[in-house]
């Protein structure tokens, strides 16, 4: 007998240990009307009571596409953002069965709603494997949990 | 030579005019500023490259660029947002801006001593470029606002 705990023990410890409430937002509808611009949008919402949350690294970034350097070639400074990357990890047997979390999902947590960047299933673990981002110096009103 | 307050004396006046026009509306930074903890809805960057100097017979003229970043995050309630923003931030790029000497050095008097003139530039007197979601993850757009001024004067010094 191993000596070792199975992956569905450690998920459980690290459940019990770091285990935060958190909320996953499913985008299930969304309409535009072009004329006014008002914006309509549909969430299906699951409360899971215990999401891992890894710890949060937070930086200081900026994005230059293509259309921007062409556009602006001489201000190479300037457009800085900041952003909070975080992982986190879901116990499978948290969500309905054949629950696919998909990069247009969100979870909301400590009243920030985070984008998943990666998602990542997990048989062996049990469970869903997330990459989270927040733009934290702007007001991510889109994905605020009040205007949802 | 030229004053050697010159470059402050225009960086000081353009951001002047732009953090007037534009900070009722849209939280506004100069370029360098740091205001990176406020939490916004949107928000506007002043950046100005130049003065480039070009000597005349008649006298001299300073030319610079005027780039005004908008940024707004996506928006859960209205899909025009940005334009609107953008709106603002065009409408105080004026058909001339004052200069001033600004400061609190001698020479430093805040009296008026010149304007700055919109110019075309390729046919264009202001560029407007919309680069919509900056990246695949970050629900932010951004937009930049450009235009080029100059400003003719016959005393070097000022």
């Amino acid at each position: 007998m191993s000596l070792l705990p199975s992956h569905s023990d450690l998920l459980y410890t690290l459940k019990f240990d770091f285990g935060q409430p958190a909320e996953l937002l499913k985008p299930v509808a969304g309409v535009t009307n072009y004329q006014t611009g008002a914006l309509t949008r549909g969430y299906d919402r699951w409360k899971i009571r215990r999401v891992i949350m890894l710890p949060e690294k937070s930086n200081r970034t900026f994005i230059r596409d293509l259309a921007y350097l062409s556009s602006s070639r001489k201000f190479t400074e300037g457009g800085l953002f900041e952003q909070d990357l975080r992982d986190a990890i879901i116990d499978i047997n948290d969500l309905p069965n054949g629950f696919i979390i998909e990069l247009d999902d969100l979870l909301y947590f400590g009243k920030e709603t985070y984008l998943i960047k990666t998602s990542q299933k997990s048989e062996k673990v049990g469970g869903w494997l997330l990459k989270l981002k927040h733009v934290s110096n702007m007001n991510n009103d889109p994905y605020s949990i009040e205007t949802l | 030579m030229y004053n050697e307050n010159l470059e402050r004396w225009i960086y000081s006046s353009i951001a002047n005019h732009f953090v007037t026009l534009i900070s009722p509306f849209i939280p506004i930074q100069v370029e360098g500023e740091h205001k990176m903890n406020e939490k916004k809805d949107a928000s506007v960057e002043v950046r100005m490259n130049g003065p480039y100097f070009v000597s005349y017979s008649g006298g001299d003229q300073a030319n610079i660029e005027i780039n005004l970043l908008v940024t707004k995050a996506q928006d859960n309630q209205n899909f025009y947002t940005l334009q609107e923003k953008i709106g603002i931030a065009r409408s105080a790029f004026h058909s001339r801006i004052g200069l001033f000497k600004y400061g609190t050095g001698i020479q430093d008097t805040g009296v008026h001593f010149g304007c700055f003139v919109i110019q075309y530039d390729k046919g264009q007197l202001i560029r407007v470029d919309q680069f919509g979601q900056i990246g695949k993850d970050t629900p932010t757009l951004q937009a930049s606002v450009n235009a080029k001024y100059s400003f003719y004067f016959k005393n070097k010094n000022i």
